[in-house]
């Protein structure tokens, strides 16, 4: 019997492939978010958002990923905006994308000119988050009607990301939704992220990230 | 679920290793795994006992040392540990600063393997 030392990092290849997607992404001047957060949050929703807002002034992209179907590519090509769908059933019904994934999908958008490109994870609030994606920004999202012990309950997700969206903030008013524990355990958790509440009743609540991704763009208000 | 991911890229890297190392059946894989990769043990023994059958790697223990999250403060210079990841709050215990550096709990490492 022998032992053999290795001290390798398990992710290492992966790793290795979100290297190169970032360095061709900034090559390419495109700023990636990685959009995470449970299913049915609405982060399909959001992104439809963002596009009606900004796709007069920057050209944007998307990348799909759900187990099965096409239903959210189908969402957001009606909108005239190139996607692409992952679906992971073919690859063992993985719960979250990698950067392999990435890495095969931006294929098909390389003949496009892209400022932003919006990557829409699995919904999930464990697994994505540990897999890089090659993004500039990684984005968690969770909604009023997941309930309020959300952020305490998967504190790596909340842990690692630069901004915190709580979604169908309008829905407070029908439900026990303790938002200020929700803040609190969100600045305990992750003290430097931003934090944005949102409705797409009051369409005005997404121009905050409007302004983050425009200003990472150099576009000035 | 990650665990099959986790799994599957831990094949690849450690039949790698057995070329080169000319190991022909691998008895014990050593991880090191940070408490903050939200790893469960069972799945990741469980995925990695399906995807080995027929290789190097079939009938190997897998031993997970978990390591826990140690922090330390650059303002005061305190360094602390978490117990438990449920009730992290990342900022110091002594002061109260939020810039605080994770020390350890990161960590996704194949220390070592054994076999013959």
């Amino acid at each position: 019997m022998k032992k053999v030392i290795l001290n390798l990092d398990i992710l290492k290849e992966e790793n290795i492939i979100a290297k190169k997607n970032r360095k061709y992404f900034s090559q390419n001047r495109i700023f990636v978010v990685n959009l995470m957060g449970s299913p049915g949050c609405g982060k399909t929703t959001l992104i439809e958002e963002i596009i009606k807002k900004i796709k007069d002034k920057l050209k944007i992209a998307v990348i799909e990923g759900d187990i099965a179907t096409v239903k959210d590519a189908r969402r957001i090509s009606k909108l005239k905006i190139p996607v692409v769908q992952i679906n992971t059933e073919k690859v063992g019904n993985a719960c979250h994308l990698n950067a392999g994934m990435i890495r095969k999908a931006i294929e098909s958008l390389k003949s496009k000119k892209i400022d932003i490109l919006i990557i829409e994870n699995i919904g999930n609030l464990v697994c994505p988050a540990e897999f890089d994606l090659g993004e500039n920004l990684r984005i968690v999202m969770t909604s009023v009607t997941e309930g309020d012990d959300k952020v305490a309950k998967y504190p790596p997700m909340f842990a690692n990301c630069d901004i915190v969206i709580i979604s169908k903030i309008d829905l407070i008013k029908y439900s026990k939704y303790n938002l200020k524990q929700v803040e609190k355990d969100i600045r305990r958790i992750n003290p430097k992220a931003v934090l944005l509440k949102i409705t797409t009743k009051r369409k005005n609540t997404i121009n905050s990230l409007i302004e983050i991704l425009m200003r990472e763009k150099g576009y000035a208000d | 679920m990650h665990e099959y991911s986790i799994a599957e890229n831990l094949l690849k890297i450690i039949e790698k290793q057995c070329e080169t190392h000319k190991i022909k059946k691998v008895k014990k894989i050593n991880l090191k795994i940070g408490v903050l990769k939200a790893v469960i043990p069972d799945s990741l023994e469980f995925a990695f006992e399906l995807l080995s059958k027929g290789t190097v790697l079939e009938g190997a223990k897998l031993a997970i040392k978990s390591i826990p999250l140690e922090v330390y403060c650059p303002k005061c210079g305190n360094k602390f540990n978490y117990e438990n990841t449920f009730e992290i709050e990342l900022c110091c215990s002594k002061c109260k600063n939020t810039d605080i550096k994770i020390k350890s709990g990161n960590e996704f490492f194949i220390d070592s393997i054994e076999g013959e």
